[in-house]
């Protein structure tokens, strides 16, 4: 893999301000268990009567996807790839409905149309005539990190010179319930759009580099202590939520290290979902970028990062079962 | 990138049968597996199917596996197909523990969601419904059928609708050509659900006679379900591990047709674009190709825009072509991996699986390959999968 992969623009809708970096000096904290994102003016963007035919996660993902193209280099992506664990859960919750209350007749076509996970990167697709690489990963809490390996792994290769990555998921309040009962380790539920584009070249507006992407399955987290060898000096961005069931494996992996790290988190701002491991890679590429780290990202009672830090290892695991491990580095120090 | 991928295992269970040899009998003597509706719980019996000949139970029995699999179609068929795959490349353990699986999936645990919804949802998520929930999201299946299977290096889920399983092998091997892995165990699951069932007839696109993809009155599909996987190999890790190589994976292209959520462009550009960049990368040209198996879902738009990107590439002299869909019904999203399998047995056993069903053309000279089973020397075979939302991929497998 000859190339290099940097991340050229970014931008999000979470709980906090939508499309912009409000929450890195003024932050949202919430004392609801379960906040939806907040909805962003969409005009400008979309037109109102596209708007009305589209559901909330399908606006949020075209608002984010548009504005991180704006924001970038690149008017036409190579490739479109997009995380999802859950898709599109306000249509097909709609058609379940239906299903159980009518029986097998006079179901609205529509909401199966848009109720597949792969409507979020077809649209955005269509939208922009895009006929380049379109590919949707479903993986539980490593939807993104899937999407984002792809995309870069086809970066490194050569194979593709930018891709448009983003990841999408929405809770509606009989997820948000169902969530309570099957995963007791989700603290603070919210949704979480992210859209970046990565490009092959850099670029005057780069934002941070893409060294390495890995994913894994059920590792075994003593022998992880080696290939965080490497990360010595580096910061890790930990998806810990204050949660003993979630928490516990990244608390295995910290004890086995050889070193004392310098540790960050995000959940505690952005909260839970299949997606939000995107807003743990948004923040860690604005770290990087801005050269400063907010207080609140710092784990109660540890070390604090004095300067602004070099590079940034993102862990992400979800159930404890698959992880990935994603490492940035800030461009001014990768010598062009 | 220069490492030639290789494919030295399969795994299949469709309406034809459980695994390669059932597949390989039952498309040699044109014995389709579309039938009536037996297994899945549904008021559309109208509509035949191509189900999987066997119940839930028989196969959680056959497989030795529990709860909460036991409940999840679309993870007992994986499991199935998936365990023949790893067998059939002689996988050892220590194999699998350096191996991706990336499996293709859509409706996941659907089946499940659709049993206990309503009561769980009626509740307010408070009934004992609730937590059945937790299992049917497409990551989960892909982990049960995969950790059923063996101890695998990592995981993903693609879900693009019926390019699924075409998509996760693509990037199994990308992951191969790259060096991330040697060894990729790829493709897709789909069990038949009612949600699915009903989604395709709001669109009026299902066919109440078995389906006659190509031919002129061709009124719409039949839907499938089952699994399969291939095992991708570094040509290199083939020969260390002395594995029998099947056939090589010398192209495949993933092009976005970008014109519809549920229908595809009139000049078939995804489709054309997808094929195109598949030869380019095998370094064929259209004249190499001896058999397409189409996407051919037996919709009246489908085949033209796929017949319309096809012509585009052979004008009017097109290749031996056939779609496999009147055999198995559109196995949706394992179907890019149920017909990359039929089109390893085709480069194995020089043979072109038959058009079933088919009596007219749509336009002249559009014959797709009739009479059972054509015999004759297959060296290059396009797969093509195309999915809703315009997710089309081509995959190109030689001897």
């Amino acid at each position: 893999m000859a190339e290099r992969c940097f991340v050229d623009s970014l931008a999000q809708i979470s709980c906090q301000k939508p499309l912009c970096d409000e929450w890195f000096d003024t932050p949202c904290f919430y004392t609801d268990r379960y906040v939806r994102s907040v909805e962003p003016d969409v005009k400008g963007i979309i037109s109102a009567s596209e708007a009305r035919r589209m559901s909330r996660i399908l606006k949020r993902a075209v608002c984010t996807s548009v504005s991180a193209l704006r924001a970038s280099s690149v008017d036409m992506p190579d490739a479109v790839i997009t995380g999802t664990g859950a898709g599109c859960m306000e249509n097909s919750e709609k058609f379940l409905v239906d299903l159980g209350r009518f029986g097998e007749q006079c179901l609205k076509p529509t909401l199966f149309m848009q109720s597949t996970h792969n409507t979020i990167s077809s649209l955005i697709a269509i939208m922009m005539k895009c006929h380049g690489y379109n590919n949707t990963y479903s993986h539980k809490g490593i939807s993104f990190d899937s999407a984002l390996f792809d995309a870069w792994l086809q970066i490194r290769s050569g194979m593709i010179g930018n891709a448009l990555v983003g990841s999408h998921d929405e809770v509606t309040p009989f997820m948000e319930l169902v969530m309570r009962r099957t995963h007791p380790d989700c603290r603070f539920v919210t949704e979480a759009s992210v859209s970046a584009v990565l490009t092959r070249s850099r670029g005057e507006n780069t934002v941070c580099e893409v060294e390495d992407v890995k994913l894994l399955h059920k590792p075994d987290i003593s022998a992880l202590a080696d290939l965080f060898e490497e990360d010595r000096d580096r910061v890790l961005m930990l998806g810990v939520n204050g949660s003993e069931s979630n928490d516990a494996p990244y608390m295995s992996l910290l004890d086995g290290l050889r070193y004392r790290p310098l540790v960050l988190r995000y959940r505690n701002l952005f909260g839970d979902c299949f997606s939000a491991s995107a807003l743990g890679f948004y923040a860690s590429c604005r770290i990087l970028e801005r050269e400063s780290v907010p207080a609140f990202m710092h784990l109660p009672g540890a070390e604090h990062v004095s300067a602004g830090p070099e590079s940034v290892t993102l862990v992400n695991h979800s159930d404890g079962i698959d992880w990935s491990i994603v490492r940035l580095k800030r461009v001014a120090s990768c010598g062009g | 990138m220069a490492e030639r991928v290789v494919v030295t295992g399969l795994g299949i269970v469709s309406a034809l049968g459980a695994g390669v040899d059932a597949t390989f009998r039952s498309l040699i003597n044109g014995e389709s597996g579309v039938g009536d509706v037996v297994h899945l719980d549904t008021a559309h019996d109208e509509f035949p199917v191509g189900e999987v000949a066997m119940s839930n139970q028989e196969m959680a029995q056959l497989l030795g596996v529990g709860y909460p699999s036991d409940g999840l179609r679309t993870v007992l068929l994986g499991i199935m197909a998936a365990r023949e795959a790893v067998a059939s490349a002689g996988l050892t353990a220590d194999d699998v523990g350096r191996s991706a699986f990336i499996s293709g999936t859509t409706v996941g645990g659907m089946d499940n969601t659709e049993r206990h919804f309503s009561d769980a949802y009626d509740s307010g998520a408070e009934s004992g419904s609730s937590p059945e929930l937790a299992y049917n999201d497409c990551g989960c299946s892909t982990r049960l059928i995969a950790e059923a299977t063996g101890d695998f290096l990592m995981m993903t889920t693609t879900s693009t609708a019926c390019s699924s399983a075409a998509n996760a092998i693509i990037l199994g091997a990308n992951m191969i050509k790259a060096g991330v892995v040697d060894i990729a165990v790829v493709g897709g699951s789909e069990a038949l659900t009612r949600f699915h069932l009903n989604g395709f007839n709001t669109l009026m696109i299902l066919d109440r006679e078995r389906c006659r993809p190509f031919d002129r009155d061709r009124t719409g599909i039949n839907l499938g379900e089952g699994a399969a996987y291939i095992v991708l190999e570094s040509e290199r890790s083939a020969k260390s591990r002395g594995a029998d190589v099947l056939a090589a994976l010398t192209g495949y292209a993933n092009s976005c047709d970008a014109f519809h959520q549920t229908a595809s462009s009139e000049n078939g550009e995804g489709a054309y674009l997808a094929m195109c960049k598949a030869m380019d990368m095998a370094g064929l040209t259209p004249g190499d190709i001896d058999y397409v198996n189409a996407h051919g879902t037996g919709t009246p738009n489908n085949d033209a825009t796929e017949l319309a990107a096809m012509r585009r590439i052979w004008n009017d002299s097109l290749p031996c072509f056939s779609s496999t869909k009147a055999f198995t019904g559109h196995t949706t999203s394992a179907s890019g991996s149920i017909e990359a399998v039929i089109c390893v047995l085709s480069l194995i056993h020089d043979f072109m699986p038959e058009n079933i069903g088919w009596v007219n053309p749509i336009a002249e000279g559009a014959v797709p390959v009739t009479g059972a089973a054509a015999r004759r020397r297959v060296r290059n075979v396009i797969n093509n999968s195309f999915g809703f939302g315009g997710n089309d991929s081509t995959l190109i497998f030689s001897k």
